[in-house]
């Protein structure tokens, strides 16, 4: 299998070697960011629907008060919907930048967070599984390898997202772990397998050197705004730096977690929204002061929404429909889709109203411009104005 | 060509015979193949003696073997092989060498399965637990996992027939079954790789025929949820294409058909997790698989699989990556060896001898052209150097961190082969390994003149010192976890010397644990002096915490023992604890994510634990382990309302059952008929000593029964009647338990509705209006005694933590290297001297090349070579 057939590695390798950067027509500067809340997030409590009854009812003890949220606008089949509160970082955003994709889901809910978030990440519903990332086929076909340092990352380190891609994708949990490797001398074989690890290993050694120098030009101190202390921020930090090189990777992957809220919901999901709502306004921040904004998209996505009734340890459950997120500076600002129905639930949840793979389609119809993408089926006229 | 051709037809005189008249063929129609299935003849159990003696396939057997030939086959079927390993061989044939492979392939544990494998917790009815128990729950499930991946490397270390391991491992990664698909449920795990060890090397057609009814295959490929009235197609996709035949030799058609064949194939939580057909969920119609049109169930599914020419294909294309090269595979090896598969009747071992006796295997080309994966390099370093001073839960966690968590690929299709190991960040991992192994075999250890070959360096056989047991698991940022115990005792207070928990997950250089049930646990064993004794108290502290860019330093508590009792550390308190999580430290005080320390009362938690252990052992006749209320259906859904109720072990006069469930019915459709269902699967052993005349018998056999209050239809009225006379008291006394019934109404978690918990009230007030009846009243007053209940809440939580946690070995598991006696420094190299003297490429010319015609002599340097990468 040829997946990994370029690395990191050489691909720093390739970086330093050509600093002013002549990317191939293919390659335009522009990144995709694509953040998973890991463990699914509570959609109901982060875009609430404070005006329906059933919203209190079914949440004695979670439901935000409406001191605790943004009013962001009105949704046909509950009415008034907010913003949690706890996501304020992000107010410069709502009127600009920021979309809220309502009702998101897919038929015959996995809740799973395993398989659940494999569905997500392949573009498969609960009927049928698919096996290869949703993106690559479409990466693969507007880039050829030459074109891209690499058709996606994951600052992660896990490749789920680009399952048996292949063109060029890689992992790396933290850009410290090239730290601090042997320099290694450069011994020959006649095995070519051997050979080829040798020199991979030369590669490694002296990309980690480079990089090294490289990172040292553009370290975090020095981006134009300061990034917040979390696990989630260190990821967007590195991506900063991606983008501020001009690094020809058109997807990355980043996670933020976890969301799994059986329990203690109360202080856990707030914590868990300012991180994120804090992470994303630095670095849309920073983005704006290197004038590069409109470059960048960023959509969230999690494995499924959580339980609309509460549970007895001040938490929820495993549930169905939630909502996500995309900002960017071509993105216009607003609530699109629909809020699902409180009155009408199925067991218990939400009956998502409009189909993750739509928010594909927009993506790579819109931002990646491929018109006949893979998600052609799902076009959903309700995102036409998304991206501009 | 014609030429060729004819070369070709003598070249494969079995392989041709049928490859006339059995082919596969693409029909007009895309999506639709005729495939033409092999005859039963094509199957007749042929040895592989008699194979080979018939068969034209180049043989490369009859000839002695240099210590080149040795470490080669030795490499290439288990792991690298130390020098004494090869020693033995050289000059033998290499058929000698086959022989005594396949003769010795036995998957026999050299340690016995972890102790928790015969424990059986209950996966079931746990709606109603609080989180705090849930997550006690997982966590033990955890651990054993962990545990369980720990005694799975020492078998590899240790076993005589590193070939049977590989087999083992390639099994497991060919049907997988990854835990962090299976809901914790630790219990299925094990059984899926014990199956897979007694068919190992065993016969492919029972290998497969056990895996498609394995509960944690029906379990990871979400069978469970597969049935006829909503099937669920991911176990018959993944069979064809990544278990049996591989993609393209089927249509999308087969795999919606062989969905039906695999409907109510399920898996019951009840008692032990098992393989449970449900014949309300089974497809009995006829579907049309490979063009055969037929009723077939997953047996007849997989017979007819087997019967595919591309079945033994997949199989023998698998073997060829496994155990000779990364190169393509050649049409006429791949002919041979899958026909002699075929004709041997599926017979793994038959195969084995097959493959290492054919030229291909022995061919110069082939030699050091695939890489091993992490578990070969980390084993066979091992092995290689039968010296191993680093303990087993640092070697599971440097596996992990090369890429390769066992019993949890990334994904159904599994670990790859070749470059999927040596990625930028696998290669680093991998050097790091090298390095850290490298450094571990100081001079002054390996030239001890008392060898030690256990991993448990810490015991010393001198004095008999009490010892302190921990579990722990960590994370480390700059620096491991620094940790300490002190015991507060009758005497004073003892404290241990601070300890760095060596296992814990650089986070620094590759990030946060993603997944809970990938924690690495390590057993520590501390000893204390003699006058340590009458303990009241034992704390863990965490000494100094540290995070940064991306990194965070955390120390977690799995169990502590102390003189044969385990506690888990979930039932401890942390103190202070971090400032901004005050309720998540008291959630998971087991975790401390800031310095502090976690606190057990060891004196009151084993004086109530001591208590319950006495109260435990009174008998009456009317008892279980618990009546819990399993699922509620939602009042707006449905016209046939039910709430399902089960007994953990249920006891009645002189009857015993591990599982016992009913439902309480509210039928709606013909008016309001309220009754009370049993079902046979729901009950071990049956629910009744003779079922009802009228109980409706399903297609499988299984019976259905109710006892209805106020049905005036026939079928309902008799069947009460016809019980026999102890049956009838149990209903009755069953009836009689309605009080407590409504109360777990009143009280579950599973009201999904905002009305749902007044509705199911004024229902159970009906119900309990009938249950009052004359003619329900049982003849004596069986009052039920419920054990879990009759305690406080603390002290029923202890007593289920103590029954999941105490039969866990605190102990690190001990084993011999299987690669010979320990050896000393100056033994090692003399061994090697001799070894290199006759070697050649790739390792051994590596290095004696490598430094320029001066001798390698330090093993050291051999463990750091790059050459051990490849095989």
């Amino acid at each position: 299998m040829d997946i990994l057939r370029r690395n990191l590695m050489s691909w720093m390798a390739i970086m330093t070697m050509s600093p002013t950067l002549s990317w191939a027509s293919g390659f335009s500067n522009k990144y995709l960011v694509l953040v998973e809340l890991k463990g699914a997030n509570d959609g109901i409590n982060t875009l609430a629907p404070f005006e329906t009854d059933n919203y209190q009812k079914f949440r004695p003890n979670l439901h935000l008060k409406k001191d605790q949220i943004i009013d962001v606008g009105q949704s046909p089949l509950v009415g008034r919907v907010g913003l949690a509160q706890s996501m304020s970082a992000l107010d410069g955003s709502i009127s600009e930048d920021l979309a809220m994709i309502q009702g998101v889901g897919y038929p015959g809910q996995n809740r799973s967070h395993f398989k659940s978030i494999a569905i997500w990440e392949t573009g498969g519903d609960g009927q049928n599984s698919r096996t290869s990332g949703w993106l690559t086929k479409s990466l693969e076909k507007l880039y050829s390898s030459d074109e891209v340092v690499a058709h996606g990352a994951s600052l992660e380190g896990s490749l789920g997202l680009f399952a048996r891609g292949e063109g060029v994708y890689v992992s790396m949990a933290r850009l410290n772990q090239l730290a601090g490797l042997s320099a290694y001398d450069t011994s020959t074989s006649v095995n070519s397998l051997m050979k080829k690890i040798i020199k991979k290993k030369a590669d490694l050694s002296q990309a980690s050197k480079q990089l090294s120098q490289k990172l040292a030009r553009f370290p975090a101190a020095r981006l134009p705004s300061r990034m917040p202390h979390s696990d989630f921020s260190t990821q967007l930090t590195d991506v900063l730096r991606v983008i501020g090189s001009e690094t020809s990777i058109p997807v990355m992957h980043v996670q933020h977690g976890s969301f799994d809220t059986h329990e203690g919901q109360k202080w856990q999901h707030p914590r868990l929204l300012s991180d994120l709502a804090e992470g994303l306004a630095s670095f849309r921040q920073n983005l704006i002061k290197m004038g590069r904004w409109d470059d960048v998209l960023v959509v969230t996505y999690s494995e499924f929404g959580r339980r609309v009734a509460e549970n007895g340890a001040e938490g929820t459950d495993h549930g169905t429909a939630s909502v996500q997120f995309a900002m960017g500076g071509k993105v216009n600002a607003g609530l699109y889709g629909d809020y699902p129905s409180l009155d009408k639930l199925e067991n218990g949840d939400l009956i998502h109203t409009m189909d993750y793979r739509s928010i594909y389609e927009t993506v790579c119809s819109s931002w990646l411009r491929e018109k006949n993408n893979e998600w052609h089926d799902y076009s959903d006229t309700r995102l036409r104005t998304l991206i501009s | 060509m014609l030429f060729r051709l004819i070369i070709l037809f003598s070249i494969f005189p079995f392989f041709v015979c049928h490859s006339a008249s059995f082919t596969t063929e693409n029909t007009s129609s895309a999506d639709k193949k005729l495939v033409s299935l092999l005859p039963k003849s094509e199957f007749r159990n042929v040895t592989a003696v008699n194979w080979l003696a018939k068969s034209t396939m180049p043989q490369a057997a009859d000839k002695p073997m240099s210590s080149r030939d040795v470490s080669y086959i030795l490499r290439k079927t288990g792991f690298e092989p130390s020098p004494s390993e090869v020693s033995q061989w050289v000059g033998e044939y290499r058929s000698t060498l086959i022989t005594n492979l396949i003769e010795g392939l036995k998957t026999e544990l050299v340690n016995n399965y972890p102790a928790w494998t015969k424990l059986e917790p209950r996966y079931w009815g746990q709606n109603d637990w609080p989180e705090s128990k849930r997550s006690a729950f997982r966590s033990a499930r955890r651990q054993e996992v962990s545990e369980l991946r720990q005694w799975w490397i020492t078998q590899m270390l240790a076993s005589k027939s590193p070939l049977a391991e590989r087999m083992v491992l390639f099994w497991e990664n060919t049907f997988v079954a990854g835990f962090s698909g299976l809901d914790e449920k630790s219990h299925a795990q094990w059984m899926h790789h014990k199956t897979i060890r007694n068919h190992a090397t065993g016969n492919y057609r029972e290998l497969v025929h056990s895996m498609v009814k394995d509960p944690a295959v029906l379990i990871y490929l979400d069978n469970n949820r597969n049935e006829r009235q909503s099937p669920n197609e991911n176990l018959a996709r993944e069979l064809f294409e990544l278990f049996t035949l591989g993609e393209g030799n089927y249509s999308e058609a087969d795999i919606k058909e062989a969905a039906k064949a695999l409907a109510g194939w399920h898996v019951s939580e009840f008692g032990k997790i098992s393989f449970l057909e449900k014949s309300w969920a089974r497809d009995f119609s006829k579907k049309e698989i490979f063009g055969i049109r037929k009723n077939f169930n997953g047996e007849g599914l997989v017979d007819l699989i087997l019967r595919h020419q591309k079945a033994s294909e997949f199989v023998v294309k698998r073997l060829w990556s496994e155990f000779v090269s990364l190169e393509p595979m050649p049409t006429v090896v791949l002919a041979y060896w899958s026909e002699a598969f075929r004709k041997t009747d599926y017979e793994i071992s038959e195969l084995l001898t097959i493959i290492l006796n054919s030229s291909y295997f022995w061919d110069d080309k082939y030699r050091a052209t695939s890489v091993k994966s992490p578990a070969e390099l980390l084993v066979g370093m091992v092995r290689m150097a039968q010296h191993n001073e680093i303990p087993i839960s640092v070697l599971d966690a440097r596996l992990a961190d090369m890429g390769q968590v066992l019993f949890d690929p990334p994904d159904v299709s599994g670990w790859g082969y070749g470059e999927y190991w040596i990625d930028a960040a696998k290669l680093i991992e991998r050097e790091q390994f090298q390095d850290l192994f490298a450094q571990s075999l100081n001079d002054k250890n390996m030239a001890q003149v008392e060898i030690k070959n256990s991993a448990d360096i810490s015991m010393s056989p001198k004095k008999a010192l009490n010892k302190i047991k921990l579990k722990l698991a960590g994370e480390a940022y700059q620096g491991m976890p620094p940790y300490d115990v002190s015991i507060k005792h009758a005497g004073g207070k003892w404290f241990s010397d601070i300890n760095y928990l060596q296992s814990a997950r650089d986070t620094e250089r590759l990030g946060r644990y993603k997944d809970e049930s990938q924690w690495v646990w390590e057993n520590i064993s501390l000893e204390v002096p003699h006058d340590v004794k009458d303990i009241e108290q034992i704390g863990i502290r965490f000494i100094t915490d540290a995070a940064g860019n991306g990194g965070d330093r955390n120390l977690f508590i799995g169990a502590v023992e102390w003189q044969g009792t385990i506690l888990p550390g979930s039932l401890g308190v942390q103190t202070p604890g971090c400032s901004n999580d005050n309720s998540g430290t008291l959630r998971h005080p087991d975790r401390l994510y800031c310095a502090g320390e976690l606190t057990l009362e060891w004196k009151k938690l084993t004086k109530k634990l001591a208590q319950e252990q006495v109260h435990i052992t009174e008998k009456s006749v009317f008892e279980t382990n618990e009546l819990v209320l399993l699922w509620l259906k939602p009042p707006s859904e449905g016209k046939r309302q039910s709430i399902d109720m089960m007994f953990d072990n249920l006891t009645f006069m002189d009857q015993n059952w591990d599982y016992f469930g009913f439902q309480v019915v509210l039928d709606t459709e013909h008016g309001n008929h309220f009754h009370i269902a049993f079902d046979e699967d729901r009950c071990l052993p049956s629910c009744f000593v003779r079922w009802p005349s009228g109980a409706w018998k399903d297609k499988l056999g299984l019976r259905h029964s109710v006892v209805s209050f106020n049905s005036s239809e026939e079928w309902a009225r008799r069947q009460y009647p016809s019980l026999k006379k102890a049956d009838k008291e149990l209903v009755k006394s069953i009836i009689s338990l309605t009080p407590r019934i409504t109360e777990l109404v009143a009280n579950t978690l599973s009201h999904r509705e905002p009305d749902s918990k007044n509705i199911w009230m004024k229902r159970m007030d009906e119900f309990q209006r009938f249950a009052n009846m004359k003619r329900w009243i049982p003849k004596n007053d069986y009052r039920l005694v419920e054990h879990n209940l009759s305690k406080s809440d603390a002290t029923q939580k202890m007593n289920n933590m103590q029954s999941m946690m105490s039969p866990l070995e605190l102990d690190d598991m001990k084993y011999t290297l299987g690669s010979g006696e320990a050896i000393t420094f100056d033994e090692w190299h003399d061994l090697l001297e001799t070894f290199l003297t006759l070697a050649s490429e790739p390792l051994e010319s590596w290095m004696l090349s490598h430094y320029e015609g001066e001798r390698l002599t330090d093993l050291k340097q051999v463990v750091m070579s790059p050459y051990l990468n490849i095989k």
